[in-house]
């Protein structure tokens, strides 16, 4: 049973759907799956978004920018959005977070309307990522009062407070078929003085083309969950109190 | 494997992102649980390419590595922007205000970076900025404010801001929001 906090530390979440490059896509798209999700979403916008896709080469490593336009079809609120870019649907729930009772319908809604508007074979890649942004007390304590998940500084090294850190790794799940990208970071605190960190809890499909579309939500479930779970291993029972569970 | 783990400033990952020299190469892929420090692993990448790259810092597999920066989230964009800010420096006697604006404004992003370095460069040496959400209280409208204070100011200081503003705002057309340096002449603490 997964827990429920009154002060959710989730700032976005986002499910990110993407198509191997052999799919058709033209410029109708958009506005077929627009079709199929305006109740939902009326709001339409454009956007452009440079995308870098770094590989590494004989010669070293190179880079490449690339500009994509998406559509962007909002929910009333805002707050919650549906993006479709070339071979890409993602669906971004930012704070306040509906539960994942109330963000997976969505996520389910624009997937369909995708797979009714395109012949999905496999997916390429499928990532469902929690952003949390988590603020705590000034207070004289140390990190392993709310983090499990942390870094460590051994006996070799000075024994002061970190001003700034960033720390991550990578875990293999369903024998390497899927990894999440675990990082955390120090972040601008909302006022000065103050500590904040982000957890980023990216979970995703490692190989590519090995979930079909009739599979993909049901794997989206499976990395819910497990996302649920990384994240109670990474924080402590005082930052569960700061979050304040409730029933 | 054994995890280990780095600790590093904000402002080495984030200027790494921002510097249009080139970055340092990164190691060879591995597919076990790593850690990286982000001088290792950080590209160098313009404002424009993203700067939520600062927090996409662990090494992947090659295929992973491919999708690091075409990115679907926004709000990482925006913690990026202010961690960036801060270490130029630039002030927030309020960031959630401004996390707030600029989340909502986020096709802002960029500009927010570019114009907040044209000032930063210009008057970095001699002043201090401070970035506010200015609410006005008369109608009901709000935009993003970089005051521009000094210790004493100069016959010549409206100008140079002027000059400032001339280098960023033709870039305003047609975003969602607005963005204005000024200064309100009050002495930088």
């Amino acid at each position: 049973m997964s827990k429920k906090y009154r002060n959710a530390p989730i700032i976005e979440a986002v499910c990110e759907f993407r198509l191997p490059s052999e799919v058709k896509w033209d410029l109708t798209i958009p506005g077929l799956l627009y079709e199929r999700i305006k109740d939902g979403f009326p709001s339409r916008e454009q956007r452009w978004f440079q995308e870098v896709e770094t590989t590494k080469t004989p010669q070293g490593v190179e880079q490449q920018v690339r500009a994509n336009e998406r559509a962007l079809f909002f929910a009333d609120d805002r707050k919650i959005f549906v993006q479709i870019g070339a071979q890409l649907l993602a669906v971004n729930c930012l704070k306040p977070y509906p539960s994942w009772n109330g963000f997976l319908p969505k996520v389910e809604t624009a997937f369909r309307a995708l797979t009714q508007t395109v012949a999905v074979g496999q997916l390429q890649r499928i990532g469902l990522r929690y952003i949390n942004r988590i603020a705590v007390p000034q207070e004289p304590v140390g990190l392993e009062e709310y983090f499990t998940f942390r870094p460590f500084l051994g006996g070799g090294l000075p024994a002061t407070t970190m001003t700034d850190f960033l720390v991550g790794c990578v875990l293999p799940f369903s024998g390497e078929r899927d990894a999440c990208k675990i990082q955390i970071a120090t972040v601008v605190p909302d006022q000065p003085g103050g500590r904040a960190f982000l957890l980023d809890l990216d979970y995703f499909l490692s190989q590519p083309d090995s979930i079909s579309a009739d599979e993909a939500l049901e794997w989206v479930e499976n990395a819910h969950r497990q996302v649920e779970n990384l994240f109670e291993g990474c924080i402590t029972e005082r930052l569960r109190d700061l979050f304040q569970e409730v029933e | 494997m054994a995890l280990t783990s780095s600790a590093v400033t904000s402002s080495d990952a984030i200027y790494s992102d921002y510097r249009s020299s080139p970055g340092e190469s990164v190691g060879a892929p591995v597919r076990k649980p790593v850690v990286r420090s982000a001088k290792q692993s950080v590209y160098s990448l313009s404002i424009l390419r993203g700067p939520s790259d600062r927090f996409d810092l662990a090494e992947l597999t090659p295929y992973e590595r491919s999708y690091s920066s075409r990115l679907s989230q926004v709000t990482l964009r925006v913690e990026a922007l202010l961690s960036w800010l801060q270490s130029v420096p630039v002030a927030f006697p309020c960031a959630a205000d401004v996390r707030d604006y600029v989340l909502r404004h986020e096709d802002m992003v960029d500009l927010v970076a570019s114009a907040c370095q044209i000032a930063s460069t210009r008057f970095g040496k001699t002043s201090r900025l401070y970035l506010e959400v200015y609410h006005d209280p008369e109608i009901e409208d709000e935009y993003l404010t970089l005051y521009i204070r000094q210790k004493e100011y100069d016959a010549t200081f409206l100008d140079q801001i002027g000059a400032v503003r001339a280098e960023y705002e033709e870039n305003l057309a047609g975003k969602s929001g607005w963005f204005l340096v000024t200064t309100d002449f009050r002495p930088a603490r």
